[in-house]
This record gives structure tokens, sequence and C-alpha cells, in this order.
């Protein structure tokens, strides 16, 4: 697709063919064709057709203005809006006990919410939200738009039991980052080769990356430069940067019974793997966070990174003299075979869901909004823009380099957003990080999105962290896990977990991760 | 309605009227929330699981036998008896300094501004600044170490990590022992040091018999206050270390936040609380009782 130089408009084209076949087909039930000439055009193109009305929504913190300034745009479409004054915010960590009680209230107070899709299971176990199928049938191209959106987002993120509850709004990917004049050094090449017996290049494998990180920090750590760096030390995602390596060796969470599949000989070998890498990290390494990460990365000390997509990007805005010496790739995997098998972590994104308990009026309306929101008409342009806080999720994004070196069109500046001049400096820049970012989308690996998420989650990472920090040994760590897992299954009822994890399955079968 | 009536009703009903905002917003922001945090205790609620389910004893013990927590009431521990030990041993010896040895009030009145400056500073930006300070990588510190020679310091490693977050705590709240006890020297009676001087007593019995006798009701209340808080203690773990690295520094606290704000499991997270609470209430009465013997057998109390 890249090698092509497909232009976005060109994209595009080829996207709605596409979409127009699958509707003709099968992705819509025999009613919804019979109907097809029925359904409305988007955009409504009627200022007046929600009669003006203003949308109260929830957001976390660390996400920004994107439906703030399109929402002008969708005001003059159809008549619905938000504002500054409709906006309320929650912590990443505490979104699911801020976001809870209002699904449950019998007259939500937002119209509609953003959250992590790790959270997606509980709320439709809830049946607290409002299936969005009946509503994407009533207008025309919605076929189009879910081909457009990227199968590991889609299948995990968007859809519950078959059927869509969110659509998305940021699409979070771990990627492997790397500096160029490190790989290009020609000393260090030279040195390389004579001591690996190959090439210096990016790594394909973890243990080509062990190696790398070992050979740029033995050879650069006098001058305070180290070979690699992740997060370590975060109760919420510690754990999904270990994962990378061990969902590449082919071992997912739980089998169909929810009995853990984490306690095994591929499992111990990657987690060994990942605290041997880890000693070629800079000092503090049992601890680093995500804003320590950052900070290493920015100042330039640090040759490679496992991070989400958006590391460069922050990048290029705080540190413009670093940002063409950054480039990506695919997240390292192992050797399976004659093949090197990939996984790359989707951990945390962001969907837009409507609560169930709304008037149908405000849903409807709710729906409109989030739905344009998504929708590659504007996503396009705002996930390339600096104050949106989101990433590619569509084909169609990740087709559209050109956007990452231009003004937004969708905004002009303000107080909340003031400057307007594109992300990156370089089209080679931006189109590498659209390159990698779908390279690894391809691949891209869900976290958990089922009831008791954050309790998984918390426990691994905290078990890990103990691994890496000495206090146990890696087979300890995952049986602890395990041990853990298993009761959180049990509190939380096997069958009702094993119904929800069917979902993973489903999806993981679809894109080939079960076996 | 006679005008005697009208008096009896007045003095009868009038009374309850004026405290009756102050009871409804007593009752709705501390009874309330404090009943219903007990209710819970004593249930299983998860509103993915369903509604509240009553299971007993089955929430405490849960917590009681958890590592976690048992970890965290060690830390808990480990940083009352070296964090607020050292605050308020700092706290003391600076409030007597800057009374007995800065004798311009100027300068007096500079320094104890200067010392009450980080008690000032919201906690998560006192630990954003110490957690930028510590880094092991690129923070100040290890850099001075660095330039002195020594070897750098792992600040948030596993067997740094609680001490980290101590020295951030006693540079911020070290000043509150301080204020406390430099008022209270300004206080003590000047008739009874002048008698000391007139029999001749050194510094030292000055201020070993009259001083920190005299101080000692004021110690115990910066006491008091400083393990209250130190219950509370959430937001600089939350913003240094995150408990990490493995739960090294977790605090029962941090750890009720993570169960209950993350979790939302209420009835652990409430007979956490609930645990905690007593765990303090009962330390601080042992306190009391202690300072009461210790004042009545010096006939003060």
């Amino acid at each position: 697709m890249f090698n092509k130089k497909l232009t976005r408009r060109e994209f595009l084209k080829y996207s709605g063919a596409a979409g127009a076949a699958l509707a003709a087909s099968s992705a819509l039930g025999p009613v919804a064709r019979v109907f097809a000439k029925d359904r409305i055009k988007v955009p409504i193109g009627d200022p007046k057709h929600f009669g003006g009305m203003k949308l109260n929504y929830v957001q976390d913190t660390n996400w920004m203005h994107a439906p703030l300034f399109v929402s002008p745009h969708i005001e003059k479409e159809a008549g619905v809006s938000v504002g500054k004054d409709t906006v309320e915010y929650f912590k990443i960590g505490e979104g699911f006990s801020k976001i809870v009680p209002q699904l449950m209230s019998r007259k939500p107070k937002w119209d509609w919410i953003q959250y992590s899709p790790m959270f997606l299971g509980s709320f439709v176990s809830m049946g607290a939200l409002e299936p969005l199928d009946p509503y994407l049938e009533k207008y025309a191209g919605t076929e189009e738009y879910l081909d457009q959106v990227m199968p590991a987002y889609r299948e995990f993120y968007m859809k519950w039991d078959g059927k869509v509850y969110g659509v998305m709004l940021d699409g979070d990917i771990h990627l492997l980052h790397y500096r160029p004049s490190f790989f290009n050094d020609p000393e260090l090449k030279k040195k390389f080769e004579k001591r690996f017996k190959r090439e210096l290049k990016p790594p394909e494998t973890w243990y080509e990356y062990r190696d790398a990180a070992q050979f740029f920090t033995e050879e650069l750590k006098d001058k305070g430069i180290y070979g690699v760096e992740w997060v370590v030390n975060n109760p919420l995602f510690g754990w999904g940067f270990y994962y990378d390596m061990i969902a590449s060796k082919g071992v997912n969470y739980f089998d169909e019974n929810m009995n853990p599949t984490i306690v095994n000989d591929d499992a111990v070998e990657a987690l060994e793997l990942f605290k041997e890498i880890n000693q070629f990290a800079p000092p503090g390494h049992e601890t680093m966070g995500i804003d320590e990460t950052i900070t290493y990365w920015q100042s330039g000390r640090v040759v490679m990174a496992v991070w989400w997509i958006d590391l460069t990007e922050f990048t290029a805005q705080a540190k413009p003299e670093i940002a063409d010496d950054q480039a990506s790739a695919l997240v390292p995997g192992w050797k399976i075979g004659d093949k090197v098998v990939h996984r790359a972590m989707t951990l945390y994104n962001r969907i837009a869901s409507i609560p169930k308990n709304l008037p149908p009026e405000r849903k409807e309306a709710a729906f409109y909004f989030i739905y344009r929101l998504s929708h590659q008409d504007y996503s396009t342009y705002y996930v390339a823009d600096e104050y949106s806080g989101s990433d590619p999720f569509m084909k169609l994004h990740y087709v559209s380099p050109e956007q990452y070196l231009l003004p937004d069109p969708l905004r002009g500046t303000s107080d909340l957003w003031p400057t307007n001049n594109g992300i990156f400096h370089k089209l080679s820049t931006a189109e590498n990080h659209l390159k990698a970012g779908y390279e690894n989308v391809k691949v891209g690996y869900p976290q958990f999105n089922w009831s008791g998420a954050v309790e998984y989650a918390q426990s691994m990472s905290i078990n890990f962290s103990k691994f890496i920090s000495g206090q146990l040994k890696a087979k300890e760590a995952l049986e602890k896990t395990a041990e853990e897992w298993v009761k959180i299954v049990q509190k939380y009822g096997l069958e009702n977990q094993k119904k929800q994890y069917a979902n993973f399955v489903a999806g993981a079968k679809k894109l080939g991760y079960w076996k | 309605m006679s005008r005697k009536g009208e008096d009896i009703l007045v003095k009868r009903y009038v009374p309850f009227l004026l405290v009756l905002p102050a009871f409804i917003v007593l009752f709705s922001v501390t009874i309330f929330p404090t009943v219903w945090s007990l209710y819970m205790s004593f249930h299983q609620y998860n509103p993915i699981i369903g509604k509240p389910t009553p299971v007993g004893w089955q929430n405490f013990n849960y917590v009681i036998h958890w590592d976690r927590f048992q970890n965290s009431v060690v830390h808990l521990f480990y940083y009352l008896f070296f964090g607020v030990g050292i605050e308020m041993i700092l706290g003391i010896t600076i409030a007597l300094l800057l009374y007995e040895l800065i004798k311009s009030d100027k300068l007096r009145l500079l320094l104890l501004v200067l010392f009450i400056i980080p008690m000032m500073i919201p906690p998560s930006i006192v630990g954003t600044v110490w957690r930028f300070l510590l880094d092991p990588f690129s923070g100040v510190v290890n850099t001075i170490l660095h330039f002195l020679h020594l070897p750098a310091v792992d600040w948030f490693g596993r067997k740094m990590a609680l001490t980290s977050l101590i020295i951030a705590d006693i540079w911020e709240w070290t000043s509150l022992p301080l204020m406390i006890i430099y008022s209270g020297r300004v206080s003590l009676p000047q008739s009874v040091y002048e008698a000391a001087w007139v029999d001749g007593a050194s510094q030292w019995t000055i201020l070993r018999r009259i001083t920190l006798p005299m101080l000692k009701e004021l110690i115990a209340i910066a006491l008091i206050i400083r393990f209250m808080d130190a219950y509370k203690f959430i937001d600089k773990v939350t913003v240094m270390t995150q408990g990490g690295p493995g739960g090294a520094s977790e605090l029962p606290s941090y750890l009720a936040y993570l169960v209950g704000a993350q979790q939302f499991n209420m009835g652990v997270a409430s007979a956490m609380t609930w645990i905690i609470g007593l765990g303090s209430i009962v330390v601080i009465m042992l306190f009391v009782k202690f300072m009461k013997k210790v004042l009545k057998s010096q006939k003060i109390a």
C-alpha cells in the first residue's frame, strides 16, 4: 500500500467502492438492504435537524479537544453540538468509578461518554450501553465507515457479542521507536558487525532487540546513552509492555474455560528476557513510568523504545531538534518456524458510547455527534492534530501523511489550541510514522476488555514488577498472577467471565491469534 | 395563641431550626457516608456483579489476610517511625534554635516564612518536584552525587522507594511541628527561665527540665496531627512511585484508593478504610493515654 504511494483521495475512492460492495453483499441484514434507499444521507445538511441540542459528555483529562473543535462543523450539518461548558473530565485511573454511577442512573447527566475500551465488557454486561447497530442502519455509508476501522480496533473495542457499542476516537498501539543516527553511525555499524556477525539494523526479534540494547548500552553508556526503555512501573499499563513479548509467543490470557494460560515455558522465557533487556535501560529502570520514559526519550539519551505511537509526535512538538532523528518499526517478535510472529499491544485507546437510560431524542442526537466525530470526514484531520490527543484508527488515516505537516483545516487557533502548524516537519518522518503504525495495528493485540479488567491488569503489573525488582522469580510471578486471576474469575462468576471472554476468543480467532 | 405560648414555642423550636442546616450538612457529608461505608464493608458490591450482597465479615477477613495489605501496614509503621519521627525531631530542634539563637526579629520572621513555604505547596506538586529531583537518570540529587564522585542511588528502586517518599514528606511537613512548637515556645512565661538562670541552670538543664516538659502537650498535638495525616498519605505515593516497584511503597490508604476508585470493589475498600480508621484511633488513643500518664507523673496534668 505504501509503496504505491496511494493518496488520500485515491484511498477514499478505493475504500468507498469497497464499502459499497460490502453493503451490497452481506454487511447488513436483509431488512437493512431492503430499506437502503430510505437511509439518511450523511452529512444531514440541515442545521435545524436536532434543534440546536447541546450535548453533555465526559472524557479523560489526557485526551484533548477534538470534540470541541469539530463541534461547530457538526452543528452546521445537523444542529447538534458540544461546548466547553458541557464537558466534564476524569483522571485515567478513575474513569470506571466516575462513569459507572452515571451509567446506572435513571437520568444520566452525560449524553455520551469517552472511555477506554478496557471497560467495554463491564459496561455492556451491566446493560448500561445503547447498542449502536440500529442507529448505524439508519444512516447511509455506515458500512464504509465500519470497514475503514482497523480490524484490531473494530473487533475488540467497538463490538461486543457481535453488536456495536462504541465508536473509535483514538487508536493506541505500541511501536518500536528508534534513533536512526545511532543505527547509521559507521563506527557503531562496524563494531556491531564484528561482534554479532550481522548488520546493525532495527531489530526484528526480541533476541535481536536484546543484542542491540546491550550493544548500544555498552558502547555509549560513558556518554550517558542507553539502549532501551519502556514502562515498567505502572499499575494499569506496566503489564502491557511485557505482554508485547508474551503475546507474540502465541500465549493468550486464558483458555476457553477461563483457566489462565500464562504459566508455561514460553511465558517464563519471555519474562526472563524482558528482565535481561531491562538491564540495558537507564538507571532506575525498575520503576520507569510513563512520564520518565517520555523525558528520557526526549533527552536524546535512549536509542530504542517500545512505546505508544505518539512518542515521536510528542517529541516532534517538544524537541524539534531531534524530531527527524526518530523512526518507528514493528515491535519485535519471536521466530516461530521460518516466520517472525509479531504482536503489538493496543493499550488504553478511547471510544465513545451512549448511556442506555437517555431519552430517545438525546440518544439520536448523541449518536449522530459521536458517529460524525469518529467518521473519516473529520478524524482524518484531527488524528494529525497536536491538540486532539487522538491517534490513527482507520485505514484512511494511515495514507494521509501530508496532513501531519499541514494546519488542521477543522480549526483556527484559540486559547485552548493556540497553534496550528502540523506535527511533523518532514514528509518522510510522517510517512514512516504512519507506516509503522499501520504495520503494528495489523498485528494489534487487545488488552483485557471484559469485567475485572483493572484487577487482572493490576495483578499482573504488580507481580511482574516484583519479578523485575528481584522479589519473585519469573515462574513465581506468573504462578502468583495466575492464582490471583483465578480468584478474580471466581469473584465475577465463572459463567459470567466465560461468556465475556468468548468475545475475546471470537476476535482472536478472526484475527488469527487463537490456535 | 398567647404571647407566652409563642415564647415557649420559639424557645423550644428555634434552637432546633438554627442547628438544622448545620446538621443536614454534617449528616450528608460525614454521618451518612460513614454509615454507608460501614454498611458496604459487610457487603460484596461491584455494580458489574450486581446489587450489594451481605457477606458478613468476609471483606475484613480478606483484607487482614491479604499480603499486599499486610505489607502496606508494615510500610506505614516504617513511615510513621522514620518519617513522622524525623519530622518531629527536626521541627522541635529548628523551632527552638530559631527562638534561642536568632536574635533579630526580622531574620526570624524571614526564616519562619521560608520554612513554612513547603507546607503551602500542594502535595502532588511536591511529589512531582521530588520525582524530578530524585530521578535516578537525570535528577539533581544523583548529579550532585556524581559530581562528588559518590555512587548514584536508585531512589525509586525496591530498597529506596519508601525512603524517597519519606524524604519528600519530611521536606514538606517538618514545618508543621516547627510552627506549633515555635508558637508554644514564644508563649512560655519568661519568669520561669529567669528563675532557672538565677539558680544557675545550664542551657541543657533548662531544655530538659523546663522547655520540653512545658511543651509536651503541644508536641503531642503536633504528633497526633501528623499521625492522622499519615493515614491519609496518598498523593505523593500516586505521583512519585505509584506504590511500586512491586508494591514496595504501597501504603494502606493508597491500596484502598486502588481497590475503591480504580477497581470499584466498594465492599473490600470500605472494609479497608474501617480497618485503617480503627487502627489509627487505637494508636492515637494509646498515645494519648501514654501522654496523660507522663503528664500525671510530672504533675502537669
